[in-house]
């Protein structure tokens, strides 16, 4: 997981350079399911659509204790509030 | 209810199914017993025999569900339900056992050649009265092994499942002997072996697995729950080992290395309660904690 840390970090920096491609939220989405608790809600809020997580049980659980995780220990991860907060339809 | 307390009741009530599981099946084997004997019908002999060991196996399992509620002592720090475990291995054992002598027996008949038997109204009373009586406690005793998590149950209940089938291949094999089918009742005798040999290695397999200690948790679900608990960076070492009902997990993590004693203790905690609450089966949880910077391939 050291490296999933450094790898989070350089995910967000890829996004900006890789629009339209998916493989940043693919990444994204597999380091949800095992990364440390920040880089993980980081990695979350580069994971795209929360839909995907429909079909990945085992991950949907963990994301349900990394959010409880989060609001116990009052970690702020500023990325993920903003990826939540966003409207659909851009206004 | 405390956990000690419910673990008595549980012992109580597995008991209970031994006890009343032990009397229909002496009561199935001494019906088939005597008149087997007493009619020289070799199938009903075999079934008879399977089901005393089926008795024995009961008998073995009321002493060890008493062992197995002891709680743990000096000797025994993780407690004594592997006692369970040792006696379901042994039912597997015993049944083995029993198989091959029946085949012998069996396979005798078939080559020195022996008259047809002359089947009767009681003689297929009995099959059909020891037929739902078995009916009746696989059924049961499958019932109460899921919902007390007893493997000793489920494994008898599983022998005993196997009862309804031998005991239909016994009454085929009867009725046939009244149509003057010589070589009827010593291949019914050996498809009871085939039946008993099959459950023998069913019984001993999954049992043998928790007596080697075999994982039984997914090391990536530990991991996962472990790392979702805010300072731990890595775990590793992930091994668990136990019964369905009982699981010993243990695993290192790597924190902040300028954690103080206390704060690394309570994160340990953390992450045994996390565990114990996200997988119930988890009884016990050993942590070991780590620096973040130390190579976890030389710890």
């Amino acid at each position: 997981m050291n490296r999933a840390r450094a790898i989070a970090r350089a995910l967000l920096d890829r996004r900006d350079v890789s629009a339209g491609d998916d493989s940043v939220a693919r990444a994204a989405r597999e380091h949800v399911g095992r990364a440390p608790l920040p880089d993980a809600l980081l990695c979350l809020a580069l994971a795209g659509d929360p839909s995907w997580l429909d079909g990945a049980a085992a991950t949907a659980a963990r994301v349900d204790l990394l959010i409880w995780e989060a609001g116990r220990t009052a970690t702020a991860v500023p990325e993920l509030a903003a990826a939540l907060l966003v409207d659909p339809d851009g206004r | 209810m405390t956990d000690g307390a419910a673990e008595l009741s549980r012992g109580r009530a597995v008991t209970r199914v031994l006890w009343i599981t032990l009397v229909l099946n002496l009561v199935v084997a001494l019906a088939k017993g005597i008149f087997g004997l007493a009619t020289g019908a070799m199938a009903i002999t075999t079934d008879a025999m399977h089901s005393m060991v089926d008795a024995t196996a009961n008998v073995i399992a009321l002493f060890a569900t008493r062992m197995a509620d002891a709680p743990p002592d000096p000797l025994h720090p993780y407690g004594h339900r592997k006692f369970e475990i040792v006696a379901a291995a042994a039912i597997g054992v015993g049944v083995g056992a029993a198989a091959v002598r029946f085949a012998w027996d069996a396979g005798a008949a078939l080559l020195h050649g022996r008259p047809a038997l002359h089947p009767s109204g009681l003689g297929f009373g009995v099959i059909l009265t020891t037929w739902a009586i078995n009916a009746f406690v696989a059924t049961y005793e499958a019932r109460r092994g899921h919902k007390l998590k007893s493997a000793i149950l489920l494994a008898d209940a599983s022998h005993t499942a196997s009862d309804v089938v031998v005991t239909g291949a016994v009454l085929v094999s009867y009725s046939a002997s009244a149509y003057g089918v010589a070589w009827a009742d010593p291949v019914g005798a050996l498809v009871v072996v085939a039946i008993i040999a099959r459950v023998s290695w069913k019984v001993l397999s999954s049992n043998l697995s928790i007596l080697v200690d075999r994982a039984v948790v997914d090391p990536e679900a530990v991991c996962a729950i472990a790392g979702a608990v805010s300072g731990v960076v890595d775990c590793h070492r992930i091994r668990s080992r136990g019964t369905g009902g009982a699981v010993h997990v243990d695993l290192h993590i790597q924190v902040d290395g300028e954690l103080s004693v206390r704060e690394a203790h309570d994160l340990a905690h953390l992450v045994e309660d996390r565990l114990c609450a996200a997988m119930p089966v988890i009884v016990d949880v050993t942590v070991h904690v780590e620096p973040e910077d130390d190579d976890p391939e030389s710890l």
